[in-house]
């Protein structure tokens, strides 16, 4: 988590002020079903202040889940407290500060009828319109429509800018892909299978309202929790029953990636996996020049990368914020401070400073230009930038080495090289940046341990302080004895004692190691491959190639006699999929004079920085 | 979630009431004041027992429910089952939230005796 005590440039507390509360804390609550134009039900959660005047008018925070907008509690807490008592952000919150509070059910899921076949469908997004207009024709409504998220919900939020209604004032979404390909399913064209699985389980469960799901993977939910919410007049269950029945004929990602390979493979529908994406929506929501809050962590998935990408590429208003904390910010995953137990910000502080962002774009003037809040691990200090990469950023190349060094001179070798045989027991846990997304801690605490089945090289002890920020760029020069397989690099710190901390990693499936001299779908400060099947490049068993992909964007301090390593994987059993399927290949990694192995490190000179 | 735990036990003793009578070998459940959505589908309290009050078997009992009344009977065949529902009554609730307090923590070994309640 960030130190609460780094307050200049924190945007929690630069983002508004907390005003003087329009309502009580008490809301009222009712669920019904919404029809769509064509005729299907949406399930809706609608909370509003109980204290709101005949005559009052105000405006909806709109969140769209598939995993229940709502839930059934078991008896006694049922008792006790309302369905929507684990919904972040708490109603009362959002209602207190004068606006309807609305979460649905996407179509397919929960207690919403309709059938899906994968994710963020144009279907799916185009319900977002008809919810506002349907909001808009309340008596209660102001005629302004704000949405926000984290991580499915944080994706509806963004797309749901791309309906371009005029009522959709400001979106927030956290946590949340760009590219979905690289983001999540194929981080550097290797399969995410853990987790893909994982989520197509838990979701085909959710979908048939079946909570046994729960308790194995969120036990303490399942305690507590009896299924959807039905809607209010659903007093038997028929129609929760029936929508389950329905949905038995849903279709789901794993089945349809796992064989998969290529970013160009045919999803249903004729579609592939660039038509879930936001970048292919960019347009549209360039359009709508809605303000946008986006907001990750650097240890969350190819999330991170997310955000660097809307912030090159969106056109709209645009508030960035990068923390250290894990998926959804519930907990701290500063891997420098595994001792902190609390989250910083709060969720209570974080919710305000959302809804100050909204009060600004909706009784304000609005934000205008681009601005990125990214906070340095180690220094502790939160920064922020109008352009990316910072100012006063140079890269600077660290070659592999004899003895396993990383150097700042080029090898002057004629054939040095390192080999290496793959280990497949080679894991960085359940507890790394890709489980994450189900809602885990994020640690790796073993690194010391991990590294000793690894291929490491080890920079020399820093001589001053230096701030990396960015995104690391790795070149290898390898042959391998197998035409396919995979690169894990994991950047990591080693102070004076030897103690090893994960700092940021990327993973490269060597078949995509062509550069692709085409146009890049968005703009990208990472080498440029296609992940396409016509540019697919397998290795020439003995035959020296270049390797080269960028990392997952960080930004930390090294401190003076601390060390910068690179570890070397050739998997990760708990997460990825194994390259090559079969065999145990050995690789070498060059570092001679023609074949120079290197990281690229963003460095920066913090007295260029802009905001000093 | 956590800093609800002692809320929760709190709001529990206050709004639920448990009336026993050993002539009917009856137990009555009465929820007071406003609740949020149903107040108790006809296979809950089977399920309940087993999550949180640790029984192993299915026992033979009638469940009466006043959905406006917020009351249910639940009537036993025979005293040995009233013996022993009444026990597990004691401290139902209260087990409920420490179950769940410790799930929180992560000690999930809390659940891991509980037979199969689901579909």
């Amino acid at each position: 988590m960030t130190d609460s005590k780094a307050i200049k440039n924190n945007p929690f507390k630069e983002i508004g002020k907390i005003p003087s509360m329009k309502y009580s804390s008490e809301y009222s609550l009712k669920n019904f079903h919404v029809e769509m134009r064509d005729g299907v039900k949406i399930a809706v959660t609608l909370c509003l202040p109980k204290d709101l005047g005949s005559n009052d008018k105000i405006p909806a925070l709109l969140t769209q889940t598939r995993y229940w907008r709502a839930m059934e509690l078991r008896i006694p807490f049922r008792w006790v407290f309302d369905e929507i008592v684990s919904t972040a952000p708490n109603p009362e919150i959002v209602t207190a500060r004068g606006y309807a509070f609305i979460i649905t059910d996407v179509r397919g899921t929960g207690a919403s009828y309709g059938t899906r076949k994968y994710p963020f469908s144009d279907v799916e997004v185009k319900d977002g319109y008809d919810i506002v207009e349907w909001i808009i024709s309340q008596p209660w409504s102001d005629g302004n429509v704000v949405s926000k998220g984290i991580s499915y919900t944080g994706t509806t939020t963004e797309l749901f800018a791309s309906n371009n209604h005029p009522a959709i004032k400001a979106v927030i979404p956290g946590h949340g892909f760009w590219d979905p390909y690289t983001d999540v399913a194929f981080p550097g064209g290797a399969y995410d299978h853990g987790f893909m699985e994982a989520w197509s389980f838990l979701g085909k469960n959710l979908d048939i309202n079946n909570p046994k799901v729960f308790r194995e993977v969120m036990p303490e939910l399942w305690l507590y929790v009896r299924g959807v919410k039905p809607v209010d007049a659903d007093k038997d269950l028929n129609l929760l029953n029936e929508v389950a029945e329905l949905h038995k004929s849903n279709e789901y990602v794993f089945e349809h990636t796992i064989n998969k390979s290529f970013r160009d493979e045919k999803l249903p529908d004729n579609t592939n996996i660039d038509d879930l994406s936001v970048f292919k929506r960019k347009p549209l929501i360039e359009k709508s020049n809605i303000p946008i809050l986006a907001w990750c962590s650097y240890y969350d998935t190819g999330y991170c990368d997310a955000i660097i990408h809307r912030f090159l590429n969106y056109t709209n208003p645009l508030i960035c914020i990068l923390g250290d904390w894990n998926h959804g910010a519930a907990l701290p995953a500063n891997q420098f401070h595994l001792d902190r137990s609390n989250v910083s910000p709060s969720p209570h502080e974080r919710i305000q400073t959302w809804m100050n962002f909204f009060d600004q774009c909706i009784h304000g003037d609005g934000i205008q230009g681009k601005i990125l809040y990214y906070y340095t691990i180690v220094e502790e200090a939160w920064k922020k930038t109008m352009t990316w990469p910072p100012k006063g950023c140079n890269y600077q190349k660290l070659y592999f080495s004899d003895n396993f060094t990383l150097s700042k001179e080029i090898p002057n070798e004629e054939n040095s090289k390192d080999d290496y045989k793959i280990n497949y027991r080679s894991s960085s846990g359940r507890f790394n940046r890709w489980w994450a997304l189900l809602g885990l801690p994020i640690i790796y605490d073993k690194r010391a341990k991990e590294d000793e089945r690894l291929l490491t090289y080890n920079s020399a002890p820093f001589t001053e302080d230096t701030e990396i920020t960015g995104q690391i760029i790795a070149c290898l020069y390898i042959s391998s004895t197998h035409d396919d397989g995979a690169i894990f690099a994991y950047i990591e710190d080693v102070d004076d004692e030897g103690n090893v901390t994960y700092i940021t990693d990327g993973e490269f499936r060597v078949i995509h190691r062509k550069i692709s001299p085409n146009q890049p779908p968005y703009k990208t400060l990472i080498p440029y491959h296609s992940f396409l099947e016509k540019d697919a490049s397998p290795l020439i068993p003995g035959e020296i190639a270049e390797i080269k992909f960028g990392l997952h964007v960080t930004s930390v301090l090294i401190k003076k006699g601390h060390k910068l390593r690179i570890a070397i994987a050739g998997c990760d059993k708990d997460t990825f999929s194994r390259y090559p399927t079969e065999g145990r290949p050995t690789i070498s990694v060059y570092h001679s004079k023609n074949h120079a192995s290197y990281i690229d490190i963003p460095i920066i000179q913090n007295d260029k920085r802009d905001d000093k | 979630m956590e800093e609800l735990i002692p809320i929760m036990k709190e709001k529990i003793k206050e709004k639920i009431l448990i009336k026993e009578d050993k002539e009917t070998l009856t137990i009555t459940l009465i929820v007071k004041g406003d609740i949020f959505g149903k107040f108790l589908y006809p296979d809950e309290i089977p399920i309940i027992l087993k999550l949180y009050g640790g029984l192993k078997e299915d026992l033979q009992m009638e469940i009466n429910i006043n959905e406006k009344e917020q009351k249910a009977d639940i009537i036993f065949e025979n005293e040995d089952d009233f013996k022993k529902i009444q026990s597990i009554m004691k401290n139902l609730w209260e087990n409920a939230v420490d179950m769940l307090a410790e799930l929180l923590k992560g000690k999930y070994d809390v659940i891991k005796d509980v037979p199969n309640i689901d579909k």
